[in-house]
């Protein structure tokens, strides 16, 4: 079993390093159940309780059949006397096993100089060569994974909720103390109450995506983002794609016809409409293109006053925007309620969400 | 009755009395049923006890997450009240038992506490207005108790749910907080402190309460339409409330309906199959929400009003007696598809 002053520290462990998200506050709570004497019983009442303290979702999801595996893994490494030899589990992955071996062809048994009876003739010697320190480089365990990508699923819709920040709008039905106060003093008698709207949670994002080729090697970063607007998790939203810069169209995210850009402008909301671009800017080709730049200024100026922020997201660093048209449409896009450039990394997302939330 | 020997013990095998449909009621009204909880869940509702730490109930809805809180209240009462019941099996005293209803426009102070500052203000108001005038409107007694009122901040605060179950000081309470998934997303995040410590202050009288010697038992439920913030899950425990098994369900029938006859029997035997075999079908098609046991419960009330015969013939045919399958299945493409299911297997 486990160390006297910490029991099942190494399981914790090997859970944290699977994946799962534990506190050290949440290992603490597996001790005191210790030492009240829950889960002392046998694996499966354990098993029981560190479920319940430490995995906070429905059976089915990622998170608890992580805990099943790591869990069941932990009990059988606990279980046999004799732990597996390390290798074991090796060679049953690349399924050349002993019993593959001894199937093989044999080589008939070698005559060496040393072995050989006088008179035969000499059997040739081979002289084993001086190992190189080169190794084939190893591809097999190289995995991209897509939570290592700067802007995760989970990221998106963290920043959503801090966008839908309360705005008081519609119908006054609350209670307004302040007011109230205010104008007894001002009247000098208690007359009314004064009411106002209730505080509600509304912020339409627009997604501008650009599609040129040059964006195309981004493709799978932001995908979380896209598919959360398209899954209507973050909602209400709107995807529309142009190609290097806005012109008068903008096309929607699932096909059909172009829409002209006064349309879209119309349909914004100046206090609730969140503008988001995805575009490099000319940075990633490295080009500057006075077209390019002006052309966006036009648009960024007519976008303005219809919206409540935008925000540009560039997927690539800051350092590579230097001497592109990125950096002057960047200089456009600087003060408040004109916007800013960001790169595309998980920061910048949180950074563009309190921006966009706290402006207007 | 002394905080040291009280049984917090919850066993789930105090049930109220067999008393069909109605249930037992207690003396604030509340009605109490039979509830029969998995090992499972019996095991870490005494864990969320022992750890003073809230128990976060999810799962399917009308598996029977609200009805555990009343449960343990039930067994509360029973093993540490004294002369609890009367003749009729009700409760003539029961165990604090505060129940919070999220609503979407629940905001978490509400549950704390709520300050009427209009009704100070009015008070304020008639004060400063002539005396005599005062008396004569509202007389002597009752201009002497508004100044009263007046002078005391505290008297136009009152507690929520979460703030009265945090005061109490002789017995730990328990405090259901129904779907809590119903508010806004900030509402988990402001109770974060209030449930993490248990202790809260009220700004309008500047009153702090420290956290109680004699901490609630927490039960909260969440049908998952919004995720649950993870600070704030943290802080929980968390179990998954599974539908119950055909055995169990079974005892469940059993103890609901108690005391059928033989042919009611069989009724209840066939309902089981056919309501399981409605379950798969469902079961198959991902979306699409399966009956749970308050619905399983409704849809035999209905059969055993019925006279035997009768009853049966309608299982037979329960694709042809929508009326009947209304109360399992509360849309129409989910009928439709259950209902072709039903059909392929006749």
């Amino acid at each position: 079993m486990a160390k006297g002053t910490q029991p099942f520290l190494d399981l914790f462990l090997q859970l944290r390093s699977a994946g799962l998200v534990l506190t050290l506050e949440q290992y603490d709570l597996l001790v005191q159940s210790l030492e009240q004497g829950m889960g002392l019983g046998d694996w499966p009442d354990l098993k029981r309780v560190c479920r319940c303290l430490w995995v906070k979702q429905e059976p089915k999801s990622r998170d608890a059949q992580l805990f099943e595996q790591v869990f069941e893994e932990y009990v059988r490494e606990k279980q046999l006397v004799q732990p597996l030899p390390a290798v074991a589990p090796e060679r049953e992955r690349d399924d050349i096993g002993p019993s593959f071996e001894n199937r093989l062809p044999k080589i008939p048994p070698r005559q060496f100089p040393d072995s050989q009876a006088e008179g035969e003739r000499l059997a040739p010697v081979a002289i084993e060569s001086i190992k190189t320190d080169w190794e084939p480089l190893n591809t097999k365990n190289l995995r991209l994974q897509p939570t290592e990508l700067p802007v995760s699923t989970g990221d998106v819709e963290a920043g959503w909720r801090v966008l839908r920040r309360p705005v008081a709008e519609g119908l006054p039905v609350e209670l307004d103390v302040e007011a109230t106060v205010a104008k007894i003093s001002q009247e000098g008698l208690f007359g009314e109450m004064v009411l106002r709207p209730a505080a509600r949670r509304r912020t339409e994002l627009v997604v501008l995506l650009d599609d040129a080729g040059a964006m195309v090697p981004f493709g799978p970063a932001l995908k979380p983002l896209l598919e959360a607007v398209q899954e209507n998790r973050v909602s209400p939203a709107r995807l529309y794609r142009f190609t290097s810069y806005p012109t008068e169209f903008l096309y929607p995210a699932g096909g059909g016809r172009a829409v002209p850009v006064r349309q879209v402008l119309s349909q914004l909301n100046g206090r609730r409409t969140v503008v988001m671009v995805l575009s490099d800017a000319g940075a990633a080709t490295r080009s500057y293109s006075e077209e390019r730049v002006r052309e966006t200024e036009a648009f960024l100026q007519a976008l303005r006053p219809c919206v409540r922020e935008v925000l540009w997201l560039n997927p690539l660093p800051e350092e590579r925007w230097e001497q592109t048209s990125a950096m002057a449409i960047a200089g456009q896009l600087v003060g408040p309620r004109l916007g800013q450039m960001l790169p595309f990394v998980s920061e910048s997302l949180s950074q563009a969400v309190l921006l966009a939330g706290g402006a207007g | 009755m002394s905080s040291q020997n009280i049984n917090y013990n919850y066993s789930g095998d105090v049930q109220p009395p067999n008393k069909g449909r109605t249930g037992v009621t207690d003396d604030q009204g509340r009605i109490y049923y039979p509830y029969i909880p998995s090992d499972d869940l019996q095991e870490v509702v005494n864990l969320a006890i022992k750890l003073e730490r809230p128990l976060l109930l999810e799962g399917e809805p009308g598996c029977g997450k609200t009805r555990l809180a009343a449960a343990l209240a039930y067994e509360l009462s029973c093993n540490n009240l004294e002369n609890v019941q009367d003749k009729a099996g009700n409760l003539e005293k029961s165990w604090p038992f505060y129940i919070w209803t999220v609503k979407s426009v629940s905001r978490a102070r509400d549950g704390l506490y709520t300050y009427d500052a209009v009704a100070r203000l009015r008070d304020a108001q008639l004060v400063g207005s002539d005396p005599l005038q005062l008396k004569d409107f509202l007389g002597e007694e009752e201009s002497e108790d508004l100044l009263a009122r007046l002078k005391n901040k505290k008297g136009y605060r009152k507690f929520g749910k979460l703030g009265k179950a945090l005061r109490h000081q002789d017995q730990r309470p328990v405090l259901l907080i129904d779907e809590i998934d119903k508010a806004d997303s900030d509402f988990c995040n402001d109770l974060l402190l209030e449930l993490d410590q248990l202790r809260f202050e009220v700004q309008e009288t500047e009153e702090s309460f420290p956290a109680p010697e004699q901490k609630p038992i927490i039960i909260i439920t969440s049908n998952r339409e919004k995720p649950l913030p993870e600070a704030f899950l943290r802080r929980c425990l968390y179990f998954y409330v599974e539908f119950p098994a055909k055995e169990c369900l079974n005892l469940i029938v059993d103890r609901r309906f108690g005391g059928l006859k033989k042919g009611q029997k069989k009724v209840v035997a066939e309902a089981l199959e056919r309501f399981y075999r409605v379950r798969e079908l469902l079961e198959q098609q991902p979306g699409r929400r399966s009956p749970g046991t308050s619905e399983f419960l409704e849809f035999l009330t209905v059969l055993l009003d019925k006279p035997v015969a009768e009853a049966r013939e309608d299982l037979k045919n329960l694709s042809e007696r929508l009326p009947l399958l209304g109360t399992l299945l509360k849309n129409r493409e989910t009928q439709k598809s259950v209902r072709d299911g039903l059909k392929e297997k006749s």
